[in-house]
């Protein structure tokens, strides 16, 4: 598989993350982000909304917090999925190295990302595993954009190596 | 003197005005926005607030139950609320670093290919003017103003490098 291919495969598992992330809020479609199907969870999400303190002029919840983590991650996922498949786009027309490079650092995020997952979230091994598929295929993005097998393109940028 | 001044004052706003200045600020701003919120760790207020505590304890405590009524286990560890809240405010930064670090290696490849790179700082205007709406709505002030300056800065860059016909050497137009 060449790499535009699997930058590919890489946007559309990033955007499946984000589509299983967004759903999970509790503004949308579930209350995956706060699930009250247990009374000690209830318990805990409502003290997260009632206990209010000041930040910066602001009056705000643990709450607000939390979901705004959740959207903000929700938000950059999604930004991060159509950065992907436009870089599929040009790939052919980056130079090898500074594809290799961009590819890298998309790849040591989503590690991290899932590296986090399952340190911090345990049990909840979805997460890992959604973060997981987006960084193997950029591995594999990577492995195969290696100078020799990488397609020549139209040489649009290579002229700056 | 004044002639030449004036030359001047037009040669840096020209220069600062440039899609790969505005892409590098942008960077350095991801940088920082993601500075400020690494440096709010663990994202509890400051005061030694008893229900703040008592909250955090409970947090911990409370096991994150997902879809059935018993809290799975998974070598032996549990999911907690407190994972949930605390795990997300460590990727945040995860995701900013790695906009802030890309944006500025493209950057120096904009003028290469400016229909492509146009269309992704477009769209990471517009995943900051979302950034900056979530903070209004969630955080506070400081995250919004970087959001939206990032937001405004990026979106001059994507219209000038969309007007802009790329630098072919056998004259061809853009073709990605």
């Amino acid at each position: 598989m060449n790499t535009r291919v699997l930058l590919r495969a890489a946007a559309v598992a990033t955007l499946l993350t984000t589509i299983g992330h967004l759903t999970g809020s509790p503004h949308l479609l579930g209350s995956l982000w706060a699930p009250t199907n247990a009374q000690q969870g209830s318990d805990v999400v409502r003290a997260m909304q009632a206990y209010r303190f000041e930040a910066m002029g602001f009056e705000t919840s643990v709450f607000n917090f939390y979901s705004g983590f959740g959207w903000q991650l929700g938000a950059y996922l999604l930004g991060h999925a159509i950065f992907i498949w436009l870089l599929a786009d040009i790939s052919s027309a980056l130079s090898a190295v500074k594809l290799r490079v961009i590819i890298g650092v998309f790849f040591l995020e989503f590690l991290a990302a899932t590296l986090l997952a399952l340190l911090t979230w345990k049990s909840f091994w979805i997460p890992a595993a959604a973060n997981g598929v987006p960084a193997a295929f950029l591995a594999a993005a990577w492995i195969a954009g290696r100078p020799h097998t990488a397609e020549s393109g139209s040489g649009l940028m290579n002229r700056e190596e | 003197m004044a002639l030449k001044n004036q030359s001047n004052n037009k040669r840096l706003l020209g220069f600062l005005g440039s899609p790969v200045v505005l892409m590098r600020i942008s960077s350095i701003l991801f940088f920082l926005t993601m500075l400020g919120h690494a440096a709010a760790y663990p994202w509890t207020s400051t005061t030694q607030d008893q229900r703040e505590t008592k909250l955090v304890e409970s947090m911990i405590d409370t096991p994150y139950v997902f879809y059935s009524n018993t809290p799975y286990a998974f070598f032996g560890e549990r999911t907690t609320y407190w994972g949930l809240y605390f795990g997300w405010g460590l990727l945040v930064p995860v995701l900013l670093l790695a906009l802030a670090v890309i944006l500025w290696i493209l950057s120096g490849l904009a003028h290469l290919g400016p229909r492509s790179i146009g269309t992704i700082c477009a769209v990471l205007s517009a995943t900051s003017l979302v950034g900056a709406s979530i903070s209004v709505r969630f955080f506070f002030t400081p995250p919004f103003l970087t959001y939206s300056t990032i937001c405004i800065l990026l979106m001059t860059a994507a219209v000038q490098l969309l007007r802009q016909q790329t630098m072919f050497a056998d004259g061809k137009t853009e073709k990605l």
